[in-house]
């Protein structure tokens, strides 16, 4: 297995306060990677840190063999780095597939100038762009709803359509804001489902920042703990269960009160 | 905004098919322009077709630059600027009308890369107050230009346009002119917004995070839409002054700018229809409450508030409400 991403000594500073200290870790590619901690660890800092929205007071982060530190999210998602946000974020107003389209664009690669023109290579540009808008659609569930207006949907099609979004421009690897957070058990379960489809039948890497306990365990293959900005442990979801530190600084000893 | 047009091609996500249904508009345009030609004896009603004309190539600019979620404060500096470029052109250097319009245009745009390569890092409110500061500055700089810009007094006699070697010395003839460029103006926004760079712009003006988030750079795109909507206003104001042989500071003052805004505003944002309609119901106002000048504004203020509280989408939104209701896409 190759390093897909390597975060080297990651830290941020806010003012006096060290959000992340020193944070160090290696995703492999096809892994999915779980970062937990309790609330203010730093997980949501490091999550910003890696998909470019904040820049690092310190450190390297390298994805794909690129030193990509701080690069722009808009710069970082041509690479096929991609993010999702925590709450729903979609574009209200347009439809689903719409919505879908505006995260395909990021290839198209063709300037103004021709797209008004509609030269072939623009034709050919729309139909591989096209093409790529129907595949997101039917892998996420969401062809149903294609027409429909993103913002009058339900809150779990809404973290769905992020990301659908996400996936438009093609990632590699796919970071995730706290995709359970809001959604009832059932579309939780659904959503985990869907997780493991994109890395066993897309080849599609991801790393998730999560409270949900249930999902973290049952999907993740590799877990990072953080507490107050520093990586205590990191394992398999056994190896983190039953870890002394973990289980005194954030499962408790009864690690069902998270769940 | 095109719903109707997406619900007909199932499988197409927005991007326009060669030959899309946008051409469908064109005759429509096309009748609409004409008709001023009925009334064409009477020279106030032409006179008012062309400032119309012009305002729809301004507001347009302005559209373009809303599109991305901006509110400029000082559009009608740029347009100031292409006037005033395409003015000294003329006069000074004896240049042809299409050189002095292309060089009031290019200085707008330049001027538009410099300011937006500063400014477009703020956002909302802030983006306003600046862009509101640069307008007076402009002004303050044209009273200050001495004999350059003319100070208050600015240029008179300015030489009438010509193209391809017709003087268009009367009204009637300005207006194949204005009308032609309101109409280019317009199939351009219409083409500009089926293509995906059109569907950047709105995704910027949607949802800026997530935009940036799927790789539509936030700063890249709104400088292109300032660009292109300054570029535009330029365009405008090199036509008003060859149109009016006369331009002064305060024919570009923070009046006109806010006065675009309205007309954006009461038209509709977000479509292509919204400044023609605001440019075609709030041109000829002025005009016809001459005696009321000292009530005018306040009468603006007030349709600028109601139309924000009932009609947040202009105009154009009544079209898209009554479709809403008659249970249509």
């Amino acid at each position: 297995m190759t390093a897909l991403l390597t975060i080297e000594g990651l830290g941020k500073n806010f003012g006096g306060l060290a959000a992340v200290r020193d944070l160090s870790f290696t995703l492999n590619e096809g892994e999915i990677v779980g970062l937990i901690g309790p609330n203010g660890a730093g997980k949501s800092t490091a999550f910003n840190m890696i998909s470019g929205a904040l820049p690092p007071s310190a450190g390297r982060i390298v994805f794909a063999g690129e030193d990509i530190t701080g690069r722009k999210p808009s710069q970082v998602v041509r690479h096929g780095l991609a993010r999702t946000f925590q709450s729903a974020t979609v574009y209200p107003k347009a439809t689903v597939q719409e919505n879908v389209y505006r995260g395909a664009l990021c290839h198209l690669g063709v300037p103004v100038w021709a797209q008004i023109a509609q030269t072939a290579a623009y034709q050919s540009a729309c139909r591989r762009v096209q093409e790529q808008v129907d595949l997101v659609l039917e892998i996420t569930g969401l062809a149903p709803l294609r027409h429909e207006v993103a913002g009058e949907l339900a809150y779990g099609h809404q973290k769905r359509i992020g990301v659908a979004v996400g996936l438009a421009t093609r990632p590699r690897l796919l970071l995730l804001d706290e995709p359970a957070a809001g959604l009832n058990p059932e579309e939780c379960a659904e959503f985990g489902r869907l997780l493991k489809t994109l890395r066993d039948a897309h080849g599609i890497s991801l790393l998730f920042v999560e409270h949900h306990m249930a999902l973290v365990m049952g999907t993740c293959e590799k877990i990072i703990v953080l507490v107050q900005g520093q990586k205590i442990a990191q394992g398999t979801a056994d190896e983190i269960r039953h870890s002394p530190a973990v289980i005194e600084a954030y499962l408790g000893a009864d690690e069902d009160a998270h769940a | 905004m095109d719903n109707a047009s997406t619900m007909n091609r199932p499988s197409s996500a927005a991007p326009a098919a060669p030959g899309g249904p946008w051409r469908a508009w064109i005759p429509a345009l096309l009748a609409l322009f004409a008709l001023p030609l009925l009334l064409a004896g009477n020279p106030f009603y032409v006179h008012l077709a062309v400032l119309i004309c012009i305002n729809i190539v301004f507001v347009n600019g302005l559209s373009v630059i809303s599109r991305t979620g901006q509110l400029s404060f000082c559009h009608a500096a740029f347009m100031g600027m292409g006037a005033f470029t395409a003015v000294i052109c003329t006069t000074r250097l004896h240049t042809p009308f299409f050189v002095s319009v292309l060089a009031g245009v290019g200085v707008s745009v330049l001027v538009a890369w410099l300011l937006g390569a500063v400014i477009l890092r703020l956002q909302g409110v802030y983006f306003v107050l600046v862009t509101f500061c640069f307008g007076e500055l402009f002004r303050l700089v044209l009273l200050e230009g001495g004999s350059f810009t003319g100070g208050a007094n600015g240029i008179a006699n300015i030489p009438p346009a010509s193209v391809f070697g017709f003087a268009l010395d009367t009204k009637l003839s300005f207006y194949f002119l204005a009308a032609a460029s309101a109409f280019a103006s317009i199939v351009l926004l219409i083409a500009l917004f089926k293509t995906p760079r059109g569907h950047e712009l709105d995704a910027v003006g949607d949802n800026p995070d997530l935009a940036e988030a799927s790789g539509i750079g936030i700063q890249s795109t709104q400088m292109f839409a300032f660009l292109l909507g300054s570029g535009l206003a330029g365009f405008a104001g090199a036509l008003l002054a060859h149109y009016l042989g006369f331009v002064s500071p305060e024919s570009f003052s923070q009046h006109v700018s806010v006065a675009a805004i309205i007309m954006l505003v009461i038209g509709g944002r977000g479509s292509v229809v919204g400044p023609i309609l605001g440019a075609l119901i709030m041109t000829p106002l002025p005009e016809l409450f001459r005696s009321a000048i000292e009530t005018q504004n306040i009468l603006y203020g007030i349709t600028l508030i109601l139309v924000l509280k009932f009609l947040p989408m202009g105009l154009v939104g009544i079209g898209a409400r009554l479709r809403r209701k008659k249970g249509t896409p």
